[in-house]
């Protein structure tokens, strides 16, 4: 008597779905891998898998001829895919009385690449909500059946993701030069949780706080297309790096808090995001075995995560001692800052008028997402004419 | 931006390997411009055709809750690890790595399903198979 399998899912693909993961009538977890494709059916092996076992697969900690050898013990199956009538994917897995052949076994060392799935059918979140939809998906390193996480973690990556968003876009506006005087400009980049946790999964849906205009365009997407650009090499630093290039300050700042921050908490992520004025799905992954080499070339490359800033005003206040400055610009904003290390404000006079030579460095308050700007003096020349 | 007209329009000749739905490549492809280098599994030495065909293009009545388009692409990977990580599955391991050299006129490219992979939609005039090379 065949079981029913649920696709639940694409654990490897390569021309096809290779390696799957499903889930039988009652909740049981099964792992099946592409055995058979010459003849009318595709067919796969499969074992069913305790969640533990699971979850160490899935993180790359237990290559996948081991999950098969520790799971076989329970009988397998073959499974031929199967369309569901509600147009999904199922597999029909009839138990086989012999053992499992040695050449349906994978060879040893066999591993996923340690990041969850893509979230797919983001596509129908955006559409269901008429706006744009980014579904963040996490993997870490808390086997459970229930698929928990850490919620200090999980807020820990929404703020960095929601501040790599914000940050792109500004990035992406100013590049434009035509919107800097959008009033909503700061808020608009905001993302809001809209469903927390989808079932079967550490997913949550983000949408945009503030509502798309009619054609359900939102200006997040300006700054998700930057993430998007800043992560199509992640498997190559040097690459990734000239790309950050493009980015650099504040943006590239965010990214490398973000790297960081996967690093520190051992975690893997995967978004999908879509737009009803997108037809494209746009989709990433980011492993920390990724994340590692990528933090470590771009943490150590100077003036990346840094803003060149040049002001120019009379100084209203210098404090030798502290390195520290306020500045009056010709448009009447102040801005204060400290000298960089080397620099020297002794000579400055107050009330004088000066050109400025600065650069902006950014740090997040930890654990509340908000952002310290520091203005750091690199170099200075005196407007006698001002 | 890259090549708009190249993609799947039912009103001109499709440029591509093999006959693409509508919209595809998708607009987040990219024309393959620069020289770059991909890995690709093949069954046997010399490659042959039949090592660059699609899994739609090889199961034509196969039915998968799958994206069409990617369905309709190749898949490669931009490194040797990955490569060699494939070619233990069942269904893989007497495949060689072949080492795919694109250059202007590959076609489109775009990275999809995990780190390393990337889908290749090669255009009809590329010659693939005398850019592929055994490692």
């Amino acid at each position: 008597m065949p079981i029913r399998l649920t696709h639940t899912a694409t654990l490897f693909f390569y021309d096809g779905i290779q390696v799957f993961e499903g889930r039988d009538r009652i909740g049981g977890h099964y792992v099946g891998v592409l055995v058979s494709d010459e003849h009318e059916d595709q067919l796969y092996a499969v074992v069913g898998v305790a969640p533990e076992q699971l979850q160490r697969f899935r993180l790359a900690e237990v290559d996948l001829a081991t999950l098969m050898k520790q799971s076989v013990g329970d009988g397998w199956y073959i499974a031929k895919p199967v369309v569901a009538q509600e147009g999904t994917l199922a597999y029909s897995a009839v138990m086989q009385p012999d053992a499992l052949p040695a050449d349906y076994l994978p060879a040893p060392g066999f591993l996923l690449p340690g990041v969850p799935e893509v979230p797919s059918n983001v596509g129908r979140e955006s559409a269901a909500r008429g706006s744009l939809a980014l579904v963040l998906g996490v993997e870490s390193r808390i086997p459970s059946e229930e698929h928990r996480l850490n919620a200090d973690t999980m807020g820990g990556l929404l703020i960095n993701v929601q501040s790599l968003v914000k940050n792109g876009f500004r990035k992406s506006v100013a590049r434009a030069g035509g919107l800097a005087k959008d009033t909503n400009r700061d808020n608009a980049s905001l993302l809001d949780v809209a469903a927390g946790a989808l079932p079967g999964s550490v997913r949550v849906v983000l949408v945009p706080a503030v509502a798309p205009d009619l054609f359900g365009t939102s200006p997040v997407s300006r700054g998700l297309e930057v993430v998007d650009y800043l992560l199509a090499e992640a498997s190559d630093p040097q690459a990734t790096l000239q790309r950050v290039r493009e980015y650099s300050g504040h943006t590239a700042a965010a990214f490398v808090r973000l790297l960081k921050f996967i690093i520190e908490k051992d975690l893997a992520i995967s978004y999908a995001w879509a737009s009803p004025d997108r037809r494209e799905v746009s989709e990433r992954t980011l492993s920390k075995n990724e994340a590692v080499p990528l933090y470590a070339l771009l943490s150590a490359t100077a003036s990346l995560a840094t803003e060149p800033m040049t002001l120019v005003g009379r100084l209203r206040k210098i404090d030798v001692d502290s390195h520290a400055w306020r500045l009056q610009s010709s448009d009447g904003k102040e801005h204060s800052g400290k000298a960089r290390e080397g620099v020297s404000l002794s000579g400055l006079v107050t009330d004088s008028a000066y050109t400025f030579y600065c650069e902006e460095a950014t740090e997040e308050v930890t654990g509340t997402g908000r952002e310290i700007r520091t203005l750091y003096l690199l170099a200075f020349t005196e407007n006698p004419t001002n | 931006m890259h090549g708009d007209s190249a993609r799947a329009d039912t009103a001109q000749p499709n440029p591509f390997r093999e006959p693409l739905p509508p919209s595809c490549p998708p607009r987040t492809a990219s024309a393959v411009v620069a020289d770059r280098v991909v890995y690709r599994l093949i069954r046997a030495t010399p490659p042959c055709n039949d090592d660059f065909r699609s899994l739609r293009a090889l199961r034509p009545e196969g039915a998968w809750d799958l994206d069409e388009c990617q369905v309709r692409g190749l898949s490669v990977f931009d490194n040797t690890d990955a490569a060699a990580n494939v070619a233990r599955l069942p269904r893989m391991k007497s495949r060689i790595i072949c080492r795919v050299r694109l250059h202007d006129g590959a076609g489109f490219i775009k990275k999809t399903s995990g780190p390393g992979h990337h889908t290749w939609w090669p255009f009809a005039g590329y010659d693939i198979l005398a850019r592929c090379e055994v490692t």
